[in-house]
């Protein structure tokens, strides 16, 4: 029971992370390699609010807005040269994650740092004791996941989002400013990678290479999912992240990385369209 | 009015339309007739600025060449794509509210509904699931939704059944009947053009190289032998 709690918080997290990935992808054909140093980030922007005082939700709150703040500028600066061209957006991208990562080293220093939680309460849930931190990370995760499914399937900016992804030059010519939608959708995928940056702050030791650690799961989760669809990619996070603790259970990391590896490549052959077919896909 | 000037298009280095001039006043349907090939849906992508073009296009005295799609789109005009463009898995009552991206407000219009009655019953389908004829009704209604001032149908016979295609000739003339909307209607169907247009312009390797009145345009009239390869001649 408490091992399906970490996996359901991993992969509540994880889809977080998917999510915003997949969003900038479907909508600029931009791979963001700087995503992972978007949750670095977002876990180093509420250590750094919780050093100056600022109370721990207070922080995980400037950290959404400050890594959507970061999201609006790089999109300006960089995203907006970049889309439809995805060798330069890889390399530009990965040269911005470089940049983000090496910044941090030279302000914080390479070592780890800790955060510290809200809480150290405990709860008991059917008999087992759990930290109640962890749980309110889970609730908030699969609430703000909720609400971007129902951002993109209930809403006029959802609407929108979804047809500029299926056929951008028909969207476009219906009065949709995709540049527009695309812009406000990566900003949205830099918030949600700051933000669930901020909510494992306290999970984790904070050092400048931790985004690595989530850009891969959650690149694999967007494949596997099928990066037209929300449900899909967070079914995608299930899948890898799921995979991923099961068997780190029983093998070592290099053992458990490589297999879930091998299931993504299966998943994707059989099912090259994901696991759940977008709504705004072409037939 | 629309008027194109000198309009030069393509796709990277290989130009398409070489020098297009026309003139199409409000309140009528033109017709722009042409064999495969010679550039009639580049020209409908390069009005709405989906292609990149050279020369002038100005609509209503405005000029819209440099404009970026969605903004010719909110300058009241609305594209039907050949192929009609619409979004399979989406609902049919979403895809109208699509249309409504290029004015705004909430609701589709009821007089729509209205317009397009055999909409109405379909809502929440998936587009993909109508038939040919039901998804070009769809794709017009969805035009519609933004209340265009001027619409541009490129090739909407196309696939479609003789009715509805007859229906289709019915329609367009009601739809500029008020003298407020303009329809420029890229075409093969000759048939459709002598009942829907007024007049019509022939297009040929990316130029515009004639023009005769919609009632001229018999399978034995030497324009449309010449510039179509249709009739006895």
């Amino acid at each position: 029971m408490e091992f399906a709690l970490d996996v359901l918080s991993y992969v509540l997290v994880l889809g977080l992370v998917a999510v915003g990935l997949a969003v900038i992808f479907a909508l600029l054909r931009v791979l963001n390699l700087a995503h992972g140093e978007f949750l670095m980030l977002g876990a180093y922007s509420v250590l750094f609010a919780t050093q100056s005082g600022i109370p721990f939700w207070a922080a995980v709150v400037v950290a959404t807005v400050a890594l959507a703040a970061l999201g609006a500028i790089v999109e300006m600066l960089l995203i907006r040269r970049l889309a439809g061209r995805p060798l330069d957006s890889i390399l530009g991208t990965w040269g911005l994650a470089i940049l983000l990562r090496q910044a941090v080293v030279l302000h914080f220093g390479p070592a780890s740092q800790n955060v510290d939680a809200p809480t150290s309460a405990d709860v008991v849930i059917a008999g087992i004791v759990y930290p109640q931190y962890r749980l309110t990370v889970m609730a908030i995760a699969a609430a703000v996941l909720l609400g971007t499914v129902v951002l993109f399937v209930g809403t006029r900016f959802g609407l929108h989002a979804r047809a500029a992804i299926a056929r951008p030059d028909i969207a476009a010519a219906l009065g949709v400013d995709v540049r527009k939608v695309a812009a406000r959708s990566f900003v949205l995928g830099a918030a949600l990678a700051g933000l669930a940056g901020a909510l494992i702050s306290p999970l984790i030791s904070v050092d400048p290479n931790l985004g690595l650690g989530y850009l891969v799961p959650a690149f694999l989760a967007m494949l596997v999912g099928g990066g037209a669809s929300v449900f899909g990619v967070i079914a995608g996070a299930g899948v890898v992240g799921g995979a991923d603790s099961v068997l780190s259970l029983y093998l070592s990391s290099v053992w458990a990385q490589s297999a879930v590896f091998v299931l993504a490549i299966m998943l994707i052959r059989l099912r090259p369209s994901g696991l759940v077919r977008g709504r705004g896909e072409r037939p | 009015m629309l008027e194109i000037r000198n309009l030069r298009a393509g796709y990277g280095g290989s130009a398409v339309l070489h020098d297009v001039s026309l003139r199409v006043p409000t309140g009528t349907v033109a017709a722009l007739l042409g064999r495969n090939g010679m550039g009639k849906s580049t020209l409908c992508k390069a009005l709405m600025g989906l292609v990149p073009a050279h020369g002038s296009v100005r609509f209503n005295n405005e000029e819209l060449l440099g404009l970026s799609p969605h903004a010719i789109a909110r300058r009241g005009i609305a594209y039907v794509p050949q192929g009609r463009g619409i979004f399979p898995n989406f609902t049919v009552l979403q895809n109208l509210q699509l249309g409504l991206a290029s004015r705004g407000g909430r609701g589709v219009p009821q007089h729509v509904f209205g317009m397009f009655p055999q909409l109405e019953p379909l809502r929440g389908r998936a587009a993909g699931t109508l038939s040919g004829g039901e998804q070009q009704i769809l794709a017009l209604a969805r035009a519609m939704v933004a209340a265009p001032q001027l619409l541009i149908l490129d090739e909407p016979s196309e696939g479609l059944a003789p009715l509805i295609v007859s229906e289709l000739a019915a329609l367009l003339p009601r739809l500029v009947s008020d003298g407020h909307m303009t329809v420029l209607l890229v075409e093969q169907n000759l048939e459709l053009v002598q009942r829907a247009a007024s007049f019509a312009a022939f297009l040929e390797k990316g130029a515009v190289v004639g023009a005769a009145a919609a009632s001229d345009l018999g399978p034995r009239s030497a324009a449309v032998h010449r510039y179509l390869g249709l009739g006895a001649g």
